[in-house]
């Protein structure tokens, strides 16, 4: 046991390796938030008249929800309470407008970005993956941009697609998540300063998956972005989302919005590799996750499908959920969770069948280590003309170590006869057999446990794409290190 | 904000409720102690008011309909002198509780043998306070639910069961709460206290019922202790009218290397909401609990399952099973809670929806929340309509789809009732289920 004991302690010892600051030159608004911040914020980035209303709307109702104590906390984290007034809502490297090309960026932000292992450089075409680089509050590089154009596929900077295609931005933002959805949503209508937009045309295949990576890097900061993907009939995308911090012994914000659409028979294939700072192992630091996800397969045979691994923040709390609209759309949910140290994650997912033949799958696993709490939480909403609706669930939970904790919470909703649903959900620890089998084998217990725990987010690990895939299994033993007892 | 006031006035019209039947005398030689304790329920529940809709333990189930109608409490109600409305052993062992009073007319508690004592709880209370207050109130925590609260406070008439140590008595024991029809709606507070002493072994038959038109409120609390090694075989049954709100609250506390089989079976009734509440408090304790619930139009069936783990090597296993027809509203909220230094848990938790109609609804929500590691967690829930590819097998083995269907729908429903022990019991229950199923059936053609 004391041998083990040490291995985990070394695993668990090991730090964040992303948790480094760029020194960067940069303009950040002073904290604080009311109406002149959003004002500015818009007027910063020449945003349309409709925009800055949208927002203002948005800012006036999350005011409204603040007084009226609307935060939600029903969520099982426990957290401080967020001093909304202390943080600073627009913070933007130095050195703009947006450059044309890489070589008008800043070069140590480029560092960054390699530090990252994100390949922003058009030198590594080989990546096959075009990436749009979020940095504290905006853009600052999308790559593949000509390839992409000649396929129709407009794949550009937020603000970048207001100046652009105020039309579209017009039509769908907010149509999924308007601003009065939630706390958080109606705050990021109001302050988002940046994120990515997406927009595949008519019965196009996008050539390349598509990613973003989010870096919160100044202190003190929020992070709103705002994701708008729109798959049109026929189309089909991939696409890929990052994210790491600095470490901090304060705990930041980052609050975003997504929002995906897609119409008759188009897919839309969303990824997730979540790793912000999840906090020292004492608990302290780390970012506040908190962030809201949602689908609309709108069109008949459209398909939406969320696959998440979180490893990082302090506290997650969100729910990627897909609104099954068209007749015989589908929507799905792949999902690994972990949580180390004093991590806490409340995540699931939302399946709301409105459509004829509409199918639904949730394949969930968290994982808690040291003294995680981790928690799935989840709808599946059958309406009365959901005929022959089909949801599939299955939520399994992996303890590793006493002092940690596992939740589930399902909640299932049916009005119509022929829908069929059901969920398993297990909860269960390493089983000394199964270690002791791959000891026996000769296998370090480290590496038993990993191959138990990679073998156990399998079902999900092989749903992303292959880059992420591998990643996240790295990411898995990182984040288990030292949790092995 | 006239609701409001007509809310909170109508929480301290049950306030006023208890000055009036202390001053009637109703709770007359009980202790003071427990005139104590009513005060302090009384006051926790016009602290917490009625459970609203925001609250999550109560989203789906929404009490607005009862705070609307005034209750009358009758300080005791008529005599009840009709015949026997209710199934029975002809020497069968019984207690019968019509329109809050003892019905000793209808009861039976001759040949009782030694060490079995079934007996008013109001009585208890008078003739050995020391006794009676060592259990009552002991499970029932009435500080934070109010539905206990008031029924701590008011509570006149109720049975109290004993089984002494090593005494073995399967009878069973039958406790009936009979409501008749009267003029004014009536709040009724069926209280049952069960104490079953170390290695003793009972069966015993908690029967709710409501006759004709009748429409009332029963506000109901069972508290049930189980000693070391003991076990028992409780099944709760429901034949409430469908003008009727039913709020149960049933308390079971079991120690070490006891087990305790609990199966509710709620067959009508206009509002039922069951908060049942299991803690396995000493190792080698064991829960089954079973439920069978059948809603049709008009019923809302509410089962809020509760069990907590709270030493290590204690098991349980949950199974629920509803059937929904016509406008039919079946919820299911089950909670398994393992605490930290319980390890060694074997858990495992089944909620099945057979949704016999569109219009019929259905919210399972079965949770877990576990904070140790050494444990076998596990829970399901299904909602669907019967499965045509077995329809279709037994069609063609020459079945008639009528029949067909009422075979599939016995069997699954059967699942619940055949794990009671008790020969007669089951039987009874497997007759009232069939006889609902078909009643349900021609209603829906």
């Amino acid at each position: 046991m004391t041998s083990d004991q040490q291995t985990i302690d070394q695993l668990t010892s090991q730090e964040y390796k992303y948790g480094f600051v760029t020194d960067i030159e940069q303009e950040t608004l002073p904290p604080g938030l009311d109406e002149e911040v959003v004002r500015l914020i818009s007027a910063r980035k020449n945003e349309p008249r409709f925009l800055l209303e949208w927002r203002l709307r948005a800012y006036r109702h999350w005011v409204q929800l603040a007084e009226q104590g609307a935060e939600p906390h029903w969520a099982k984290a426990k957290y401080d309470p967020i001093d909304y007034q202390d943080i600073s809502y627009y913070s933007a490297p130095k050195d703009h407008p947006r450059p044309g090309s890489l070589d008008e960026v800043d070069p140590k932000l480029l560092e960054t970005y390699s530090k990252l292992g994100i390949p922003l450089e058009e030198q590594k075409r080989l990546a096959g993956v075009a990436v749009d680089a979020i940095f504290d509050s905006v853009s600052v590089a999308t790559t593949f941009k000509e390839a992409l154009a000649d396929a129709g596929v407009i794949f550009c900077p937020f603000s970048e697609a207001v100046e652009k295609y105020p039309e579209l931005v017009e039509r769908y933002l907010g149509s999924v998540i308007p601003h009065t959805d939630n706390f958080f949503a109606a705050l990021n209508s109001a302050v988002f300063s940046d994120g990515s937009f997406v927009y595949i045309p008519k019965g196009v295949r996008c050539p390349m998956e598509l990613s973003t990576y989010f870096r919160i890097n100044a202190a003190k900061t929020g992070q709103f972005e705002r994701t708008l993907i729109i798959a049109d009939d026929d189309s089909f995308v991939s696409y890929l989302e990052g994210c790491t911090a600095p470490m901090r012994d304060e705990n930041q914000l980052h609050a975003a919005v997504v929002e995906l659409i897609a119409l008759d028979n188009a897919e839309i294939k969303y990824s997730t590799v979540q790793n912000w700072y999840p906090g020292d192992e004492n608990g302290v630091g780390g970012i506040y996750n908190f962030v809201t996800k949602r689908g609309a397969c709108r069109g008949v045979n459209s398909k939406i499908s969320w696959t998440q691994v979180e490893t990082g923040s302090a506290v997650t709390w969100k729910y990627p959920s897909c609104i099954l609209q068209g007749d015989n759309s589908i929507g799905e949910f792949y999902s690994v969770a972990m949580t180390n140290n004093y991590q806490q994650a409340d995540t699931g997912s939302k399946m709301i069948h409105i459509g004829a033949n509409t199918r639904s799958t949730i394949i969930s696993k968290g994982i808690s280590a040291g003294f995680g709490q981790n928690t799935y939480r989840g709808q599946v909403k059958i309406m009365p003309g959901a005929v022959n609706a089909r949801n599939y669930s299955q939520c399994d939970s992996l303890l590793v170590g006493d002092r940690c904790g596992a939740h589930t919470f399902p909640y299932i909703d049916v009005r119509n006869s022929s829908a069929q649903m059901e969920h398993e959900a297990s909860t269960s620890s390493i089983g000394e057999d199964q270690i002791f089998y791959c000891r026996q084998r000769g296998l370090a217990i480290e590496d038993a446990v990993s191959l138990i725990v990679n073998g156990f987010c399998k079902d999900v690990f092989r749903k992303l794409p292959m880059e992420f895939a591998v990643e996240a299994q790295k990411l898995m033993e990182v984040s288990l290190e030292g949790a092995v007892g | 904000m006239t609701v409001t006031t007509n809310k909170s006035s109508g929480i301290k019209a049950y306030g006023r409720h208890l000055d009036r039947l202390q001053k009637k005398g109703v709770f007359a030689g009980q202790p003071e102690e427990y005139a104590d304790v009513r005060h302090a329920a009384m006051a926790a529940f016009t602290k917490h008011g009625f459970p609203h809709r925001k609250q999550e333990e109560w989203r789906n189930t929404s009490l607005a309909a009862l705070q609307e109608t005034e209750y009358l409490l009758p300080e005791a109600g008529e005599h009840f002198t009709g015949k026997t409305p209710f199934y029975h052993w002809a020497d069968g062992t019984r207690i019968v509780i019509a329109n809050g009073r003892v019905a000793a007319g209808l009861s039976n508690l001759e040949g009782l043998p030694r060490g079995v004592r079934v007996e008013s709880l109001a009585d208890a209370l008078s003739s050995q306070p020391e006794r009676t207050l060592n259990y009552l109130s002991k499970a029932a925590n009435y500080a934070s639910r109010p539905l206990i609260a008031l029924n701590t406070a008011l509570w006149s008439a109720g049975v109290f069961v004993e089984i002494s140590a090593g005494v073995t008595f399967t009878g069973p024991i039958q406790i009936i709460y009979l409501q008749t029809s009267i003029d004014q709606p009536v709040l009724s507070l069926p209280r049952t206290l069960v104490v079953a002493g170390e290695n003793s072994q009972v069966t015993i038959l908690e029967q709710h019922m409501g006759q004709g038109e009748a429409t009332y409120w029963a506000d109901s609390v069972t508290e049930i202790l189980l000693d070391r090694n003991a076990s028992m075989d409780y099944i709760l049954l429901q034949q409430e009218t469908p003008g009727s709100f039913q709020t149960h609250a049933l308390q079971a506390e079991l120690t070490g290397d006891s087990s305790l089989s609990l199966h509710t079976v709620t067959l009508g009734g206009g509002l039922v909401r069951n908060d049942t509440s299991v803690r396995l408090a000493g190792e080698g304790a064991e829960a089954y609990l079973g439920g069978l619930y059948l809603a049709g139009s008009g019923a809302h069936v509410d089962n809020h399952t509760k069990i907590e783990h709270a030493v290590p090597n204690t098991s349980s296993r949950e199974v629920y099973k509803g059937i929904l027809d016509g406008h039919g509203h079946g919820i299911f909220n089950g909670l398994v809670v393992v605490q930290p230094e319980a390890q060694q848990i074997n858990a495992d938790q089944r909620n099945n929806n057979l949704m016999l109609s569109d219009d019929a609804l259905v919210h399972s929500n079965p949770q877990l929340e576990i904070y140790a590691d050494d444990v076998k967690c596990s829970h399901g829930s299904t909602v669907g309509r019967v499965d045509d590819e077995s329809l279709f097998y037994l069609r063609t083995r020459g079945i008639d789809e009528e029949s067909a269907l009422r075979l599939m729908i016995n069997g699954y429903a059967g699942e619940v009732t055949s794990r009671i022990g008790h020969e007669g019991i089951r039987e009874h229950l497997d007759q009232l289920a069939q006889s609902w199923i078909d009643g349900e059936d021609t209603a829906s053609e």
